[in-house]
């Protein structure tokens, strides 16, 4: 048994307007410093997979990256929390992985 | 922004021991488009400081010592504000302890320094409109700083810029 600290966050939701994966411009923000950057080596955005489940839920929120194995999850895979229920109703999504888990998952 | 300390076993779920204020007095309001607006992402740096998301405020703040303060600091101290912060909400660390944001006003992801220059943008989402509105939510840094996993939350999809 371990013990960690960990950090949480204040509860927030945000807008949900349409829009679909656009194209995207590597450009230096507004008065930046020239500086060698984390994402400016990045130029393709690769769609993983739909965050819908069977459920129907939609309005992926939270994402977070499994950094140990343990239980169904391996290390590497990602995790998606839905806000919505596949009515759009805000708040109600249920966080899903498999059949019991805190969120849905991929790999 | 509440510290919380979790007992983890192999075989159970986590328990809750402690629960410390950290942070404190962030702008919140409700939101006819969304159900609350206020502070959202939150990220560790490696010098034990809490990056936050201040979304109302439209800037990033840092709390410093958040693993050990056992006193709220506030709002933090702000890291920075306006700029190509356009309502930051998700937030991230990436490796060299850069800031990751997400806008939800453009659908841009920005990159600052811990010392507040903002170096770097990158629009992920453009569509809708305002152009990329409303999209952004979540990120993350892939394993080994392969690339930035986001949501959107129009498409419902899991991206990976990389």
């Amino acid at each position: 048994m371990r013990v960690v600290q960990r950090i949480a966050l204040a509860a927030v939701a945000t807008t949900a307007s349409a829009a679909v994966t656009a194209g995207f411009v590597i450009a230096p923000a507004a008065g930046a410093q020239t500086r060698a950057s984390f994402i400016g080596r990045f130029g393709t955005v690769t769609t993983i997979a739909s965050t819908v489940p069977g459920n129907g839920d939609v309005n992926p929120y939270g994402v977070a990256v499994v950094t140990h194995s343990q239980g169904k999850l391996h290390r590497g895979d990602v995790l998606v929390s839905n806000f919505n229920n596949s009515g759009n109703f805000q708040g109600a999504g249920e966080p899903r992985h498999g059949a019991a888990a805190p969120a849905h998952r991929f790999r | 922004m509440l510290r919380l300390l979790l007992t983890v076993s192999d075989d159970g779920p986590p328990r809750l021991r402690a629960v410390t204020r950290i942070g404190s007095g962030f702008g919140e309001h409700t939101d006819p488009a969304a159900l609350v607006i206020g502070p959202t992402g939150v990220g560790l740096g490696g010098s034990g400081t809490l990056y936050v998301a201040d979304t109302v405020a439209n800037r990033i703040t840092a709390i410093p010592d958040a693993v050990f303060r056992d006193e709220s600091a506030g709002t933090g101290t702000t890291v920075t504000a306006g700029g190509a912060l356009n309502g930051p909400l998700g937030l991230a660390i990436a490796p060299g302890d850069d800031i990751l944001t997400v806008n939800s006003g453009d659908g841009n992801l920005v990159e600052t320094t811990p010392h507040g220059s903002q170096v770097a943008t990158h629009q992920l989402d453009n569509t809708g409109s305002p152009p990329g509105a409303g999209a952004l939510f979540g990120l993350a840094v892939a394993p080994h700083g392969h690339g930035v996993y986001f949501v959107d939350d129009a498409a419902n999809t899991l991206d990976l810029l990389h």
